[in-house]
C-alpha cells in the first residue's frame, strides 16, 4: 500500500498531465465563448508547468525512501531517476510551447477544439511514461498513449486532404511499428525466460521483460558461457524492438513516412511530434542501451546502431538539401537529428563514457526541443488567412520585412546547424566528444563530416532571408503564442548556447582528457542505471 | 472384499492416466464434449419439434441483417459505424472489470485499495462516456 503511494509520487508528473488531460477535455466541451477559448491553451500551459515542477520535485527526492537508488515502482515496472525526470520536462516544456504557438493557427483553420489541448496533453503523458517504464511492457503502454494521440493529431485538420492523408499514412505505418516492438519483447520475454532456467536471477517475481532482468540476464549469461546474445530468439526479439523504436524516432531506413507526416499534418503538432515522439523513442533507447553496459557481447547491438546512425546523419541530411518546402526541410533535418543523437545513445551502451553520453544525449534533447519548436513557431507566426508559407523561396528577404522573426529563425537554424553561441553546438560538441570517449572514433569522425555537409541547406535558408530582395510583403502576420513561443525558444537556445553548463555538466570542453567525472556503474549486479543526483537535473550534484 | 487401496494393485492402473499432465486435460476434453452435446442436442431438437414453414428469407444464411448475395460496397448509414465503435470500446472495458470481480474476493487487505482502483478505472471511464455523450454521439437523428 505505501510502496503505491510512492509510486504514484515518484510518477506524479505524468499522472497529473493525463489528469489535465481529461479536465482539458470536458472543460473544451462546453467553452465556445472567445474568453473560454482563451482558457485552454493557457491551462493547458499552467497545467505543464505545474507537472514539470512536480516532476522535478518527485525526481529529487522520494519521501521515506532515502536509500533506494534510483527507485523502482510498481513491481519494478516503473522507475524515477534523474534521467527520467529530465525527459519529462523536457516534453512538458516541448508540449507547453506548442499549446502555445498553436492558438492563432488552430482559430484561423477553425479546428481550435478543446481536443487537440486534450491530446497534447495525452500524447505528453504517454511520452512521459515511456521515460519512467523500467520494463518493456510499461515503454509499450507510454509508446500508444503517445502514437494513438499523435494520429488523431496529425489528421486533426480534418478538412484538409493533406492532413487525412497524413494521419493515414502514420496511422498504418505506425501500428506496424508498434506490433513489432510487442512482436519484439515477445520474443525477449522467452529468450530472458529461457536462461533464467539455466542461471537463476536474483529477483524474483519480475516479469522477464523488465530492463533489469534483462540486464542482469545479460551479464549471467555471459559469465555462465551461453551468452543470451547468441540466443537467435534475444537477438531476433532486440532488432525488432529497434525496428519498434527507430520508427517513432525515424531513424534511415525507417523514415520514409516522416516528411508526408511532417509535412501534411498542422503546423503545431508537426512541431510537438518532431520533438515529443523523438523524445519518448529515445528514452526508451537509452534504458535498452544501458541494459546492455555491463554484458561483454553486446558487439552486434553496437554494430546495428552504429549503422542506423550514419546511415541516418547522412541519408536525413542528403534528402533535407533537395527539399524546397521548409516543413518538409526541417522533417529531413529532423532525421538527421535523430542520427546525431544515435551516437550518443551508441556511445552510452559503453561503460567507459555511459554517464557521459547519457548526458550529452540529455542535453542535445533539450536543445534539440528548443530549437526546433523555436523554427516552427516561427513558420507559424508569419503564415496568415489559414495557410503558411511553406516554399523555401517565400523567405526571401524576410530580414527587412519581418527583421525580428529572420533573426529569431537564423538563431533557431544556426543552433540546428551547430554553430556556436548556440546550444546545438554544445549539444553536438557533447555527443560527438561521448562517442570519442567510448572508443567509437568512426562514428563521431563521420558525423562531424556530415554535419558540416548539413550546413549548406540551414545557411541556404538563412542566406534567402538575409540577401535576398523580398517579393512577398509579409502583411499581418499571426503574432501572438506563436511570436512569443519563437522567441522564447531562441532565447533559450541561446542561453544553454552561451552558459551550457547552466544546466548540465557533463565535464566542460577544456577538460578534454579528464576521466570521466563520476564512476559509471554500481558494482551491485542488475543495477546499472546510473546513480541518482549525479546527473543532470542540478549542476554539479555529488561530484 | 478386496482392498483397492493395495499398492500392489496400483500396477494395474493404466499409465496414461497417473499422468499428472494428462490430468489436468481433462476438463477440457469434458468441456467439449459437453459442449458438442449440447450444440447437438439443441439443433436436433429443433429440428423434431419445432414447426417447419420455409420461406425463402428464412433459408438465406443470417448476416445480421445484411443481404448476404450481393455487392459487398452497398452504403448504409455511417451512424451504425459510431455505434458499432462505442459498443467496441465500451464492450471491452467491461471486460476488464470481470476478473477484477473474480479476484475482488481474495484481496484480502487491500480490499479497500482495489475497490479505489476499479472506481478510478469506472472514473476515467466515465469521463470519456461524458465526453461522448456530449459530443451528441448517442443521437440518432
Amino acid at each position: 500500500m505505501n510502496d503505491t503511494l510512492q509510486g504514484i509520487w515518484a510518477i506524479s508528473g505524468p499522472l497529473f498531465v493525463a489528469i489535465m488531460g481529461m479536465v482539458v477535455l470536458v472543460i473544451g466541451l462546453g467553452e465556445t465563448s472567445p474568453a473560454g477559448r482563451r482558457f485552454l491553451p493557457l491551462g493547458t500551459i499552467l497545467g505543464l508547468v505545474a507537472a514539470g515542477i512536480l516532476t522535478l520535485v518527485s525526481s529529487r527526492g522520494i519521501p521515506n525512501m532515502p536509500d533506494v537508488t534510483p527507485a523502482r515502482f510498481f513491481g519494478q515496472g516503473m522507475l524515477m531517476d534523474d534521467v527520467g525526470g529530465w525527459f519529462c520536462v523536457t516534453l512538458c516544456l516541448a508540449a507547453a510551447l506548442t499549446a502555445g504557438m498553436a492558438p492563432a493557427y488552430l482559430e484561423e483553420k477553425r479546428i481550435n477544439n478543446g481536443e487537440f489541448y486534450a491530446l497534447l496533453l495525452f500524447a505528453t503523458c504517454g511520452a512521459m511514461l515511456m521515460a519512467l517504464a523500467n520494463d518493456l511492457i510499461n515503454v509499450f503502454v507510454g509508446l500508444e498513449i503517445l502514437s494513438v494521440s499523435l494520429y488523431i493529431l496529425c489528421g486533426f485538420s480534418r478538412r484538409e486532404l493533406r492532413s487525412e492523408e497524413a494521419a493515414v499514412k502514420y496511422f498504418l505505418l505506425g501500428a506496424f511499428a508498434s506490433a513489432f516492438f510487442v512482436f519484439g519483447s515477445a520474443l525477449i520475454y522467452g529468450a530472458v525466460g529461457i536462461a533464467n532456467r539455466a542461471i537463476s536471477l536474483q529477483q524474483e517475481n519480475v516479469s522477464f521483460t523488465n530492463f533489469d532482468i534483462i540486464s542482469e540476464a545479460l551479464q549471467n549469461s555471459a559469465r555462465s558461457g551461453m551468452p543470451l546474445m547468441s540466443s537467435p530468439l534475444f537477438v531476433t526479439g532486440i532488432a525488432l524492438i529497434v525496428v519498434g523504436l527507430g520508427f517513432k524516432a525515424s531513424l534511415v531506413p525507417f523514415h520514409s513516412y516522416a516528411p508526408d507526416v511532417y509535412e501534411g499534418a498542422p503546423t503545431p503538432v508537426t512541431a510537438f511530434m518532431s520533438a515529443g515522439a523523438k523524445l519518448g523513442a529515445f528514452a526508451a533507447f537509452l534504458r535498452l542501451s544501458h541494459a546492455f553496459l555491463a554484458s561483454d557481447g553486446a558487439e552486434p547491438y553496437r554494430l546495428v546502431l552504429w549503422t542506423l546512425a550514419a546511415a541516418t546523419m547522412l541519408v536525413g541530411n542528403v534528402l533535407a538539401m533537395r527539399q524546397t518546402n521548409i516543413k518538409r526541410m526541417l522533417a529531413c533535418s529532423s532525421i538527421a537529428h535523430a542520427g546525431y543523437l544515435l551516437v550518443g545513445i551508441l556511445a552510452s551502451s559503453h561503460g567507459s563514457a555511459s554517464l557521459y553520453a547519457t548526458q550529452s544525449v540529455l542535453f542535445y534533447l533539450l536543445a534539440y526541443t528548443l530549437m526546433n519548436l523555436g523554427a516552427f513557431a516561427v513558420i507559424i507566426w508569419l503564415g496568415r488567412n489559414g495557410g503558411d508559407y511553406l516554399d523555401i523561396r517565400d523567405y526571401a528577404g524576410l530580414a527587412k520585412k519581418q527583421p525580428l522573426a529572420a533573426l529569431t529563425l537564423t538563431i533557431c537554424l544556426l543552433s540546428l546547424a551547430g554553430i556556436p553561441p548556440t546550444a546545438g553546438f554544445f549539444g553536438k560538441l557533447y555527443l560527438f566528444m561521448a562517442a570519442i570517449r567510448s572508443g567509437e572514433v568512426s562514428i563521431a569522425v563521420i558525423g562531424l563530416v556530415i554535419s558540416a555537409i548539413g550546413l549548406f541547406y540551414y545557411l541556404n535558408l538563412i542566406m534567402q532571408m538575409y540577401l535576398r530582395e523580398p517579393h512577398l510583403e509579409f502583411e499581418e502576420p499571426r503574432e501572438g503564442g506563436a511570436k512569443r513561443a519563437a522567441i522564447l525558444a531562441a532565447i533559450l537556445t541561446i542561453i544553454l548556447g552561451v552558459a551550457p553548463n547552466l544546466l548540465v555538466s557533463p565535464s566542460p570542453a577544456g577538460e578534454m582528457n579528464a576521466p570521466p567525472p563520476v564512476p559509471m556503474l554500481k558494482t551491485r549486479p542488475g543495477e546499472n542505471t546510473l546513480e541518482r543526483g549525479s546527473l543532470p537535473i542540478e549542476p554539479n550534484a555529488n561530484r | 472384499m478386496p482392498n483397492f487401496r493395495d499398492p500392489s494393485l496400483s500396477v494395474m492402473e493404466p499409465n496414461v492416466l497417473s499422468n499428472s499432465l494428462l490430468n489436468s486435460y481433462i476438463p477440457v476434453l469434458v468441456m467439449g464434449v459437453a459442449a458438442i452435446a449440447l450444440a447437438a442436442a439443441l439443433i436436433g431438437l429443433n429440428g423434431i419439434l419445432g414447426p417447419s414453414r420455409p420461406n425463402p428469407q428464412k433459408l438465406s444464411p443470417y448476416e445480421c441483417g445484411v443481404t448476404p448475395i450481393g455487392s459487398a460496397r452497398e452504403r448504409f448509414p455511417i451512424k451504425f459505424y459510431l455505434i458499432a465503435m462505442l459498443f467496441i470500446v465500451f464492450d471491452i472495458e467491461t471486460v476488464f472489470m470481470y476478473p477484477w470481480a473474480v479476484t475482488y474476493i481474495h484481496s484480502g487487505g487491500m480490499m479497500i485499495f482495489n475497490l479505489i482502483e476499479m472506481l478510478l478505472f469506472v472514473g476515467i471511464l466515465f469521463v470519456g462516456y461524458y465526453y461522448v455523450w456530449k459530443r451528441g454521439a448517442f443521437e440518432w437523428e
